[in-house]
């Protein structure tokens, strides 16, 4: 189930249809029309709120599908001879096509758009509409005002064709069914065989040409505000006693009046000289006899040229829609010579007036405006007519296609950056990787030198292998710096301790207790000799570390008591080396016979080597 | 191509160039990383190298005794010691086994320079976990084929003769008794 709005736009106004239901079974639910208001200067956007307003009271609400239906009045119709078809390739050339029959336009001031025609000629046949896009401009003003945006924009003909198409029977074979909406600004001349349309013939003609004349003819009208004739809730088919509900039927359009000195010239292409505040009933009234019997004249003659131009066949019958004049229906059939009958329907086109006001059920204000409801079936998807004229710069953009341009121009921009960004980082990503290229080169020329400086007997053990071409790139200066690790803890382990306690080194010990005994005796005033040494290392007991045990025989000259302070200096000194473990003179510092003055002691050191080297010495 | 498709067409190729993008961003802060830790890594390559070089040149690091002992051998030969007579014995332990090598100059008289000593001594450590462990020296007096000890204070020159010289290598045993590295 979905539901459909129909609007139909008109020169002296708007009328609206709600559809409820599917293609097959739609069912009419509200409709109504709003005049246009002549002293607003914006007459589109004016019309805009009072159909706003007047959808609002009648309880349209939200709606599924939206088709603005635009009166033909300044549409130009062209029928057009084709070898195809096919509606995408028809339209690629259709403006180029139908220029030359639109000398007097612009083409580029107008959107083309055709329907199929069903004749009995060898080429295929289309009617091509051309409409103004100032036209259509105004017309999606109006809706814009109104609140809504509708994604079709069809010509009132198509819309029609959609109502006749659901809700008339079609010819017999071989006959033709002609159409007449008479409507207020002008009319439309419908032709159908059994198998669809035929031809279409636009008449600017219509019934407010019977108000044409009445000098205070917008003037005499009391009511003002709203603009709203009718807005009717409907519920069912039968709409007789709803409408009798609605402000006034046909009536209702007088509820408009005022002196608007200055309205739109030309609204929808509508003549400004004709009322627009009077309603049928009044324009009936007031018209003078012999004006309506012109203008039923003008019509008849109109629609006998349009069906003798439309083809050789007769037409087997002439059905009213829109407003009906009295006399109208009898002046068809005397001068055509075709039976002649208002159309009505027990569908969407109203039930046949009991009262006999002389106008169609489906006409003017007493019920719904038959181009309305046929722009409403157009929204379910009903008609052989697939104009839309929301084309060029009036082209619908749904919610996704509204942000489609700046998305597409972020999405560019996005892919520029990143592809710039990329380039940028590729380039420096090939100098980085240069580089890194050149620290494992000069790492690998390093090692080879390496391996070719090893000896016959090492190279077994000792050579370090440089094959890393197997591995990634950033593996390969790791590999080998791990390597070359790995081959220096061979080394260590080798060359160290592997956790055993070393015995100490008697070489270190001499070194330490040669250098401290220069230091020392640096400043003794007299000669001094060592006479012997002699290191033995010590392993480590329960109650003594390791270390090494030093004997030094040591002879000075000079005084005795300035040798013997020396000689205690020297010892006292020695013991409180941090790494001196003791500092023994078991047999003094006596005098050498052998000689004079001299004097010569031992001394017995325990040196810890380790300490020292933990003390930096 | 209408709009939708090429919309979706510029997302496959943003995303595609999102995709590549931060694949080579990735690729660059590899390599600068990669860079910068290399400049480093390359460093302590050249180091070790040298320092290996060095060590490897230096050390007699063979595991065979016949090459220590041909090591004592060439440091004396090297130092103007002479020719030495290295005698071998063993003393296992518990959890190391002591190879200990006594030196014995050929040399009649086995007088030296203490900085042919040190020299010596010093290169002969360079074999791993190697230890001088007992080192006697006492003044020598040249000419007096007895060697008789010089008295205390007598004038002399710095000339040393080594009455021991015992060099002991020290290797962890393994569980079966073998050193380590053997």
């Amino acid at each position: 189930m979905a539901r459909s709005l129909g609007i139909s736009l008109q020169p002296d106004g708007c009328s609206f249809a709600l559809l409820d239901g599917s293609a097959k079974k739609p069912v009419l639910k509200a409709w109504g029309s709003v005049a246009l208001e002549l002293n607003s200067r914006d007459g589109a956007k004016a019309l805009g709120k009072a159909l706003a307003r007047a959808l609002k009271s009648a309880g349209v609400g939200k709606t599924d599908h939206q088709v603005l239906s635009v009166p033909s009045t300044e549409a130009v119709l062209r029928e057009l001879a084709l070898p195809f078809t096919e509606r995408d390739k028809v339209r690629q050339v259709l403006k180029f096509e139908v220029e030359s029959d639109l000398y007097h336009l612009d083409i580029d001031d107008v959107i083309c758009d055709f329907v199929d025609l069903h004749d009995q000629r060898a080429t295929s046949s289309i009617l091509v509409s051309a409409v103004p896009k100032s036209h259509l401009e105004t017309g999606l003003d109006v809706a814009e005002a109104a609140g809504f945006d509708p994604p079709e924009v069809e010509l009132d003909l198509g819309a029609l064709l959609a109502l006749l198409e659901t809700q008339s029977a079609p010819p017999a074979p071989g006959e033709l069914d002609a159409y007449l909406h008479f409507g207020p600004s002008h009319s439309l001349l419908l032709v159908r065989d059994s198998e669809g349309l035929r031809a279409v013939r636009a008449m600017p003609l219509g019934w407010r040409e019977l108000g044409r004349g009445l000098e205070d003819a917008d003037e005499g009208i009391e009511a003002e505000g709203e603009a709203v004739l009718a807005a009717v809730e409907q519920t069912g088919i039968g709409a007789e006693d709803e409408l009798e509900t609605a402000p006034g039927g046909a009536e209702g359009e007088e509820g408009e009046t005022d002196a608007a000195p200055a309205g739109p010239a030309r609204f929808l292409g509508g003549d400004p000289a004709l009322p627009v505040r009077l309603s049928y009933a009044e324009v009936l009234e007031r018209g003078r006899p012999e004006t309506r019997a012109a203008l039923i004249r003008r019509v008849v003659g109109e629609v006998r040229r349009g069906l003798a131009a439309v083809s050789s066949s007769p037409v087997a019958r002439l059905h009213l829609l829109g407003a009906n004049p009295p006399g109208f229906e009898e002046a068809l059939e005397t001068r055509l010579g075709v039976p002649t009958a208002a159309l009505y329907g027990e569908g969407l086109l109203g039930a046949d007036p009991a009262a006999g006001g002389g106008e169609s059920a489906a006409s003017v204000g007493g019920s719904a405006d038959p181009v309305a409801v046929g722009a409403a079936l157009r929204g379910l998807g009903v008609g052989s007519s697939q104009m839309n004229f929301r084309q060029e710069e009036f082209r619908f953009a749904s919610g996704f296609e509204r942000i489609e341009g700046p998305v597409t121009f972020a999405m560019f921009g996005l892919l520029a950056w990143l592809l710039v960004s990329a380039v940028i980082d590729y380039k420096k990503l090939q100098v980085v990787s240069g580089d890194v290229e050149g620290l494992i080169a000069y790492a690998e020329r390093k090692i080879d030198q390496y391996n070719e400086g090893l000896g016959e007997d090492q190279k077994q053990d000792w050579t370090v292998r440089t094959d890393t071409g197997t591995l990634e790139p950033l593996r390969r200066l790791p590999s080998l710096a791990s390597r070359m690790t790995r081959k220096q803890e061979e080394l260590h382990e080798l060359v160290g301790e592997a956790g055993v306690e070393m015995p100490q080194s008697c070489t270190d010990a001499w070194r330490l207790l040669v250098f401290e005994l220069d230091g020392r005796m640096k400043t003794y005033g007299d000669r001094w000799m060592a006479e012997s040494f002699r290191f033995v290392a010590q392993s480590s007991r329960r109650n003594e570390t390791a270390h090494v045990l030093a004997t030094l025989g040591l002879t000075l000259f000079g005084e005795a008591l300035e040798s013997t302070r020396a000689f205690e200096e020297l010892k006292n000194g020695l013991e409180e080396l941090p790494w001196i473990l003791s500092v023994e003179n078991s047999d003094g510092f006596a005098a050498v016979k052998e000689t004079p003055g001299a004097r010569f002691g031992t001394l017995q050191i325990k040196i810890d080597v380790d300490k020292a080297r933990e003390a930096g010495a | 191509m209408n709009g939708r498709q090429t919309l979706m067409l510029l997302g496959i190729l943003v995303v595609a160039a999102a995709i590549g993008r931060w694949w080579v961003s990735s690729q660059l802060d590899q390599n600068t990383v990669a860079c910068s830790a290399g400049r480093k890594q390359l460093e302590t390559v050249y180091t070790m190298v040298d320092e290996l070089s060095d060590r490897l040149a230096s050390s007699n690091v063979s595991k065979d005794e016949s090459a220590v002992l041909r090591h004592f051998q060439e440091r004396a030969i090297d130092a103007y010691m002479g020719t030495v007579n290295p005698k071998t014995r063993t003393s296992p332990q518990r959890t190391y086994l002591d190879r200990i090598y006594t030196i014995d100059f050929e040399k009649e008289a086995p007088e030296f320079k203490r900085t042919q000593i040190v020299n010596f001594l010093w290169n002969a450590e360079l074999v791993p976990r190697m230890r001088c462990t007992t080192l006697v020296l006492r003044p020598a007096s040249p000419g007096d084929n007895r060697r008789r000890q010089l008295p205390a204070g007598a004038e002399r020159p710095d000339v040393w003769q080594i009455e021991e010289l015992i060099f002991t290598q020290r290797s962890p045993v393994e569980a079966a008794g073998r050193p380590a590295g053997s």
